[in-house]
C-alpha cells in the first residue's frame, strides 16, 4: 500500500483538485444528477493523467518494477485509490446539500 | 546453492529489423557476467526483455530451469541506463520502499550523507547514479542487470563500485553492460559480445575487435 501511495502521491494534487471541483458543480447545480456529469468529468480527465503519464512519464515504471509492479497494476489500483476518494468526496457533498 | 539465469530463444523485431535473434546468456549466482556491443546492438533491449519490462516476439528466461512466466517476480532487478529513482521521490523515500538501510550506501560511500537527504534531481548525475547503483545490488533479487552502471561516475567511486560488485557476486548473478569495455572485462567472469542479433562468447579480447567492437585494444 505504501509502494501505492507513493504513485498516487505523484498526481495527487492534479486528481483531488479535479475531484473537489466535480463537488463544488455538484454543490452549486443543486441537483444530484449533476454528479453523473461529475463522474465523466472525474472519468475523462484520469483517462487524460494516466495518458500523459503513459506517453511522457513513463522514465518512473522501471523504478516501480523493481518492487513488483508492473504498470497496469499501478494505473488500476491508481484508478481504484482515485474512484474511492472521487466517492468519498461525492458522499459528503450529496450529504452537504 | 548456485542458481542460474538463462536467456535464450529471445526473438526481437522493430519494424522488420531484426535485433535479436540467436541469443543464450547464462548467468549464476557469484558470477558477473560481461555483455558489450556496438551502439544499437541491442544490449538494453535484452536487458529489459529479461527484466519483463520489453516485450519479445518469443523469449525464454528461466532461473534454476523454471521459466519466469510473469514480469517484475522480484527474482531479478534492473538499473535502466536512464534515471531509476522518480523525481518526486527523495532518495531515503526509494530506500525505504526497497527496505534497504542508507547505512550500507554511506558505508562504502562516506560521501553520499548529504544525498540522502535530497531528492534525486537535487544531487549530482555522479552521485545519482552510484546510489542507484547501490540500491539495486542491495535489493533481495537473485540477479541484478545493470545497464551502464560507470557512465557518469568519476573513476575514484568506479573504483570503489567494481570492488563493491566483486563482493556483492557472492549472493547474486550480476550481468553488467558498459561501454567503459576496460571495466568490464575486469570484472566479468565471463564476457559476451552481441553482434548482428547474436550472442558470441568471447575466448580472446581480439575478439571484439573482429567484432567491430573496438578499433584496437
Amino acid at each position: 500500500m505504501r509502494i501505492l501511495l507513493t504513485f498516487y502521491k505523484n498526481f495527487s494534487v492534479v486528481s483531488i483538485t479535479v475531484s473537489l471541483i466535480c463537488c463544488v458543480l455538484v454543490l452549486a447545480s443543486g441537483s444530484p444528477y449533476f454528479t453523473v456529469m461529475a463522474f465523466w468529468m472525474k472519468f475523462f480527465s484520469n483517462a487524460g493523467l494516466l495518458g500523459y503519464v503513459h506517453l511522457f512519464r513513463d522514465d518512473q515504471f522501471a523504478f516501480f518494477a523493481n518492487l513488483g509492479y508492473s504498470q497496469k497494476q499501478l494505473y488500476l489500483q491508481f484508478l481504484a485509490i482515485d474512484f474511492l476518494i472521487w466517492i468519498v468526496l461525492n458522499g459528503i457533498t450529496l450529504m452537504l446539500r | 546453492m548456485r542458481e542460474v539465469l538463462e536467456l535464450d530463444g529471445i526473438y526481437l523485431e522493430y519494424d522488420l529489423a531484426k535485433i535479436l535473434t540467436s541469443i543464450h546468456v547464462k548467468c549464476e549466482t557469484g558470477q558477473i557476467i560481461g555483455l558489450l556491443g556496438r551502439n544499437g546492438s541491442g544490449k538494453s533491449s535484452l536487458l529489459r526483455i529479461a527484466f519483463g519490462s520489453l516485450q519479445a516476439q518469443s523469449k525464454s528466461i528461466r532461473i534454476n530451469d523454471v521459466p519466469q512466466l510473469k514480469s517484475f517476480n522480484r527474482n531479478i532487478s534492473y538499473l535502466p541506463q536512464q534515471p531509476l529513482i522518480p523525481s518526486f521521490i527523495s532518495i531515503q523515500k526509494a530506500l525505504q520502499l526497497f527496505s534497504i538501510d542508507p547505512q550500507c550506501i554511506l558505508d562504502v560511500f562516506p560521501e553520499a550523507k548529504d544525498a540522502i537527504n535530497l531528492k534525486p534531481d537535487e544531487t549530482s548525475g555522479g552521485m545519482r547514479k552510484i546510489i542507484e547503483v547501490m540500491l539495486i545490488l542491495n535489493t533481495s533479487s537473485r540477479f541484478s542487470l545493470l545497464d551502464e552502471p560507470f557512465s557518469g561516475i568519476m573513476p575514484v567511486h568506479v573504483e570503489t563500485l567494481k570492488d563493491y560488485m566483486r563482493n556483492k557476486k557472492k549472493e547474486k548473478g550480476i550481468i553488467i553492460t558498459d561501454h567503459l569495455y576496460r571495466h568490464v572485462m575486469e570484472l566479468s567472469d565471463k564476457l559476451y559480445v552481441l553482434a548482428n542479433g547474436k550472442t558470441y562468447v568471447v575466448h580472446d579480447e581480439h575478439e571484439l575487435v573482429s567484432r567491430g567492437y573496438v578499433r584496437e585494444l
